[in-house]
């Protein structure tokens, strides 16, 4: 197994999973970020995990295109991105997966989680999906969206406060990638989240 | 009317700027050429004796044409030779396609739906027009007593010209991209719908009851005003397949739903295997407005399609239900789009499409929020169902949203009939197209349920058809 982690970078254009190898990919983006496209290449038996989490503020652009070919049988790709953007910040992320012809028995589930925390927070996401052989799994999903009221209203019937609880429910959103991210990432998480400005 | 030698040439007022470029007949009839020129809108306009102010309008849109490039994006447009085409045929001069030159497919095809005979003719363009004048007089009394105004757009730019130049390319634009320009530099025939203050049109409105026009026209233009708290839903095309020779459908549809009005457009198109369907449909909805789109897409090489409605003022809605099937030799590049402008509108888009036999369907939708629309809600779900190995899907949504207060949701899910779910019905006694067909009807039935009762029975007939031909 592989791994690779990128902090505010996507230094290479193309990445090849080999026939039967697995790839762990942590995708950390603090600042802004306009990276170049990136292709990951998956032949057969290959499987990529593709885990990601954008945090970002001020008027900060982060742009990323990722297309993941499935040229190989029974190749897996799961992608999971999560983002918060707080004041106005700007997201476009295109993850792109391509089935290619002869890839039979191929799987892809990409996942897009978007908090928009900020007032002038924006935010596009394109996943897109070609398909191109009759025996796969495809699938992705997008919700773009803020921190409820009523999950706020919640937390202030027992005590916690707009702003502490809006604190609590994001740090409960970008959890899970805090807790499985590899040693590398951790010290950039922890001084996370108390940088940004909370809306009143 | 067939053409004849005998029958009297039509003439052209020199007055009216008709512009002496037509070829001279070698027979008693000018015959519109080929290719689009100045002269050609000039003549069309002239014959159809319209307004300046409409000819100073086509004459603008056609630069617009000229200058915009074809879109980069969706279907292969490279085979469309805009000079090879008729952009204007005239009623009188409209040769009648011979039954025998219709091709086999299309009758057998006619012959396994249990199609009537007059309807054959009609969708073949092999016949007399469909002759239902009785019940078109006795629709019209019905709706003339409420206020209604429905005829078809050529005669309503003459009837009605103040209430048509107020909305008339107030929602598509001829500069929204290079088929509208076309559209608005040729457009002839269409519906005008115009339903007054707090009236509901109970009866599905369909197209069926225009007659004397130029029905399954290359550049429809159709424009419905729904105003304050009316209703109507208005219906078009048929699941049986409609022939024709010409080769590019390039109509728009503009629609203004008013506060409080829901107008709710169904559209099954079959066009043969030789069209290029390029359609622009747009609704424009206000306070607390609702727009509905029902598209079926079957027919076709290419169609490329996406009904949209701006969300306008607070409270507006807007739905998309999309229906494609893809099969050999076609592609269908749908989906839907929906701008929220104002705060607390909400919309969805559903799509489900089916490619066989080597199609291939595209869902391609846009949601857009804009800064100032907050509390937006959306839901997009598209699904495929690829049925061989042969066939492609493939699904280009977007979104783009720039107001924080907002609840955006999507999915989508590529996948082939399950073989559990064959085996199942297979066990209890169905053979494998009979299965399959259910199966598919029953993955459509979320949008079917939506259509008027004969279309729906006309497309579960035409999906057992077709499976039953992509099995085996």
């Amino acid at each position: 197994m592989k791994q690779i982690i990128w902090h505010n970078e996507i230094p290479q254009r193309t990445l090849e999973v080999a026939r039967g190898e697995t790839l762990n990919m942590w995708l950390l983006c603090t600042t802004a970020l306009r990276a170049e496209p990136l292709e990951i290449i998956l032949h057969e038996q290959a499987e990529l995990s593709l885990t990601g989490l954008v945090v970002i503020g001020k008027e900060d652009h982060a742009e990323s295109l990722i297309t993941i070919t499935h040229r190989g049988k029974s190749s897996l790709s799961r992608v999971v991105v999560k983002a918060v953007l707080f004041d106005s910040a700007n997201l476009k992320f295109e993850p792109r997966a391509w089935i290619v012809k002869g890839a039979r028995g191929a799987s892809t589930n990409i996942t897009i989680r978007t908090l928009l925390v900020g007032k002038g927070a924006r935010d596009t996401s394109i996943p897109s999906m070609e398909i191109d052989e009759q025996e796969v799994s495809a699938r992705h999903a997008a919700t773009i969206g803020r921190v409820g009221d009523e999950e706020l209203f919640y937390l202030q019937t027992r005590g916690i406060d707009r702003e502490n609880g809006e604190h609590l429910m994001i740090s409960g959103f970008i959890n899970d990638f805090i807790h499985h991210a590899p040693e590398a990432l951790q010290s950039a998480l922890h001084s996370l989240l108390p940088s940004y400005e909370f809306t009143k | 009317m067939p053409n004849s030698p005998q029958s009297k040439p039509t003439t052209f007022s020199p007055s009216a700027g008709y512009a002496a470029g037509f070829a001279m007949p070698e027979r008693a009839h000018a015959k519109s050429p080929k290719g689009l020129t100045r002269e050609v809108i000039e003549s069309l306009s002239a014959y159809k004796q319209e307004p300046a102010w409409m000819l100073t309008a086509r004459l603008n849109a056609f630069e617009i044409f000229k200058q915009k490039p074809l879109p980069a994006w969706g279907g292969d447009l490279s085979k469309i030779d805009f000079n090879d085409l008729y952009y204007y045929v005239r009623p009188d001069e409209r040769v009648q396609q011979n039954w025998d030159d219709v091709p086999a497919d299309i009758k057998e095809t006619f012959d396994r739906l249990g199609v009537p005979e007059a309807e054959k003719q009609f969708l073949s363009g092999s016949g007399a027009q469909y002759d239902s004048e009785a019940v078109y007089h006795n629709i019209q009394k019905h709706l003339t007593d409420k206020g209604i105004i429905f005829l078809d757009t050529d005669s309503a730019l003459k009837k009605y010209p103040e209430l048509f130049k107020e909305y008339f390319v107030t929602v598509v634009p001829p500069a929204d991209n290079k088929f509208s320009a076309l559209n608005s530099a040729v457009w002839s025939g269409g519906s005008f719908l115009y339903i007054p203050k707090g009236v509901r049109v109970d009866l599905p409105l369909q197209a069926y009851f225009r007659i004397n026009t130029e029905r399954m026209g290359q550049f429809e233009r159709t424009l419905i005003i729904a105003d304050e708290g009316s209703y109507a839903h208005y219906t078009e095309g048929c699941t049986a397949p409609a022939y024709t020779t010409n080769s590019l459908h390039s109509a728009v549809v503009e629609i203004v739903v008013r506060r409080g009005a829901r107008v709710r457009y169904t559209t099954i198109q079959n066009w043969s295997k030789n069209v290029y369907n390029l359609v622009t449909k747009r609704a424009h909805v206000y306070a607390d407005g609702l727009m509905e789109w029902v598209d079926g897409n079957l027919g076709s090489a290419l169609t490329m399609k996406y009904p949209s409605a701006v969300l306008l003022e607070s409270g507006a809605r807007g739905t998309v239900l999309s229906l494609a099937m893809a099969g050999d030799g076609q592609h269908q590049d749908s989906g839907g789009k929906i701008i929220h402008v104002a705060p607390h509108t909400s919309s969805m888009i559903i799509s489900k499409s089916i490619s066989y036999g080597g199609g291939r369907a595209s869902y391609r939708g846009l949601v857009k929020v804009t800064p100032k629309a907050e509390h937006a809600r959306c839901f997009v779900s598209c699904d495929a169902l690829i049925l061989d190995t042969a066939s492609r899907a493939d699904t280009y949504p977007t979104m783009d949203i720039r107001a924080r207060d907002c609840d955006i949701s999507h999915e989508a899910s590529v996948s082939k009939i399950g073989e559990e779910q064959l085996f199942y019905l297979q066990s209890r006694g169905l053979d494998e197209a009979n299965a399959r067909s259910l199966i598919v009807n029953g993955f459509l039935e979320p949008i079917v349920k939506e259509l008027p009762m004969e279309y729906a029975v006309e497309l579960n007939r035409l999906i057992q058809l077709e499976m039953q031909g992509a099995v085996g």
